[in-house]
């Protein structure tokens, strides 16, 4: 694999779907760029294409014309098997309806990745526990997904997507489900354990309370990025920081 | 991934818990039914069954089962011990009797009359009271025991007792366990003689001859030099059951009957076993879509659905047997009509076969589902 210091990088990227007869093309040569160390948030109204462009830079669609480099990696030209294994070991996935299995406890859903990568069950789960320690969840790792609240199961799906250390995280809607307060908790984990030097991480969101949070900014509309703002805010001035 | 996968199948128990019953619903009403089908089948064999030391049976041609005999004149032993590869050959009848119970009415039994000298034919094997040579005192008569208990309940099981069959006094010598008759008559076994006398027939007084081919001799040849010489029917044992089954299964209406029953089961088991297990899967697309989102490849994905679909199956089909085989075992030895049934092991490898067969087919429907299903469904509501 190439160096991980490259980021995501998509040039001309189009693809298009058939939708009752009729061909519809949702990315229209799109540029988008997020470079590691930083929080890039995609934002834009329904159905600008935000959801097509992370599933395409996460290789669970294709592209019909365009390059996309992720990683270093010419993503467009793996193989299934091949972008299997980059998934697994290289990109984290958090959800907006978290996406937990409900039968195993916190710990076994965070161990899922590292069990799925072949790191046997008792050393996946020390370091699930590990992981959600990190996220202040060290009391509740036992605990089924019922059992918890919806800020906790997003924290549990953020610990399930960065226990194997990957180098890209997607993250859909990580708020869209939560109220003000643990939105704000689970933008704050991000940010302050998520970022780091050479991992790229990127957020699609609606929620305008938590732009901020963003180191940059790409606003799509009808399948373009029509925006980018730099944005480079330091943690302490978020919104909300100064009323907790 | 085995511990997600039973997490997954397990974690709501109440479907849990439906999917384990339906399969086993379906297992114990296609076990049972194909079961009492099996047992009625081989009921109309139970001469034949009876009679394990002969493994040749000589009838007239116009014959076809057990129960439509036609009997012969007595000469028609000699004439097959007359010939080649026959080590020996004795006389076998039977009739319908019917017995006066002690209030003055009637029940039907089969008398069936053994040779008067060997004893051939007799359930010797079988006997819970008295001893078979019973039947070489006068008017000796052994009772198959459930038969006996079921039409004659005032009567008790006591070696001695005196009955009276077709106007003919008879004695109780002894009780056996007999394979239960298609009709479901009380099966009486006595020598060729007193049957003869009780049926009042004088002159055709061989239903069957029975007869052994000599050690080392293929029965089917032997039958077949029978029949050229004699111009009789003749059959060897085996040959024999399968035919009477085989116009059992033609003729008698019952292939129809337990047919539609045991389709109905298979039916039922179906649409309960593929719609509750294609539901199951089908509700936990999205979860596997997870899983091959993060990374969890089709084989490892094929893996847990075989696993959960194996899992279901063995569970429900165990328990489904189980209660099964309870029903024979409680029932099978009683004096109803269910006597003498029991589960073959045959029945139990078909069900279970076909109960894996089955959650397997409903899971290929929704793994089609879970493979083809879109990994990117995990981006959206």
């Amino acid at each position: 694999m190439a160096s991980t210091r490259e980021g995501v990088h998509c040039e001309q990227l189009e693809r298009s779907f058939d939708s009752a007869g009729v061909r519809q093309q949702v990315l229209k040569g799109l540029r988008f760029d997020a470079e590691p160390g930083q929080l890039t948030m995609l934002i834009g109204p329904s159905g600008c294409g935000k959801t097509t462009l992370i599933s395409i830079i996460a290789g669970l669609l294709g592209a019909d014309a365009g390059h996309l480099r992720v990683l270093g990696q010419e993503l467009l030209s793996l193989d299934a098997q091949q972008l299997l294994d980059f998934r697994l070991r290289r990109i984290g996935f958090v959800f907006q309806q978290y996406n937990l299995i409900w039968g195993l406890s916190a710990a076994e859903n965070v161990a899922v990745p590292l069990v799925a990568a072949g790191v046997q069950w008792p050393q996946a789960l020390e370091r699930a526990r590990a992981m959600l320690g990190q996220l202040g969840l060290g009391e509740q790792t036992h605990k089924l997904p019922r059992q918890l609240s919806s800020g906790q199961q997003q924290r549990v799906a953020i610990a399930r997507a960065l226990v194997h250390d990957p180098d890209l995280l997607l993250c859909d809607e990580p708020t869209a489900a939560l109220d003000a307060r643990s939105g704000h908790q689970v933008m704050e984990l991000l940010r302050s354990i998520a970022v780091r030097p050479g991992r790229v991480v990127i957020v699609v969101s609606h929620d305008q309370r938590v732009f901020s949070f963003a180191d940059r900014i790409a606003e799509m509309d009808d399948g373009l990025v029509v925006r980018v703002e730099d944005r480079a805010v330091a943690p302490s001035a978020y919104p909300m920081e100064s009323s907790r | 991934m085995i511990r997600v996968a039973l997490a997954m199948l397990t974690h709501d128990k109440a479907k849990y818990v439906a999917l384990v019953a339906g399969i086993a619903f379906a297992s114990l009403l296609i076990s049972q039914q194909a079961a009492i089908f099996w047992s009625a089948l081989r009921s109309s064999t139970y001469g034949v069954q009876s009679a394990s030391a002969a493994d040749l049976w000589v009838m007239k041609p116009n014959v076809e089962i057990l129960d439509l005999a036609d009997p012969m004149k007595e000469g028609v032993v000699n004439q097959v011990r007359s010939v080649a590869g026959v080590q020996w050959a004795v006389p076998y009848y039977q009739a319908l009797g019917m017995v006066r119970t002690r209030q003055g009415s009637f029940r039907p039994v089969l008398v069936i009359g053994v040779d008067d000298a060997t004893l051939i034919g007799a359930p010797a094997a079988r006997m819970v009271a008295g001893d078979v040579r019973a039947l070489e005192q006068p008017n000796a008569v052994i009772f198959d025991v459930s038969g006996y208990q079921q039409n004659f309940p005032d009567l008790p099981v006591e070696i001695g007792q005196e009955v009276e069959i077709g106007h003919t006094r008879a004695v109780v010598g002894g009780f056996c366990k007999a394979p239960p008759a298609w009709g479901g008559q009380t099966v009486v076994y006595t020598t060729r003689s007193l049957a003869v006398q009780m049926s009042r027939e004088t002159e055709n007084t061989v239903s069957f001859v029975l007869a052994k081919a000599e050690e080392g001799t293929d029965p089917e040849q032997v039958a077949a030099r029978i029949e050229k010489e004699t111009g009789l029917k003749a059959r060897s044992s085996r040959g024999f059951s399968a035919e009477i089954i085989e116009w059992m299964l033609r003729f008698s209406g019952v292939a129809e009957f337990f047919g539609v029953t045991i389709l109905m089961g298979v039916v039922i088991g179906v649409a309960i076993v593929g719609q509750t297990f294609y539901l199951f899967s089908v509700e936990n697309v999205k979860q596997f879509a997870t899983l091959k989102a993060i990374g969890v490849g089709n084989r490892s994905v094929l893996g847990m659905i075989f696993l959960q679909a194996s899992l279901v199956a063995v569970i429900g089909f165990s328990l489904g047997v189980g209660v099964a085989s309870l029903f024979f075992a409680y029932f099978g030895p009683g004096t109803g009509g269910l006597r003498g049934m029991n589960m073959p092991v045959a029945v139990f490898i078909g069900t279970g076969v076909f109960i894996y067969l089955m959650v397997v087919a409903s899971c290929f429907l929704s793994i089609r589902r879970v493979l083809t299903a879109d990994p990117a469904i995990v981006f959206r509501n």
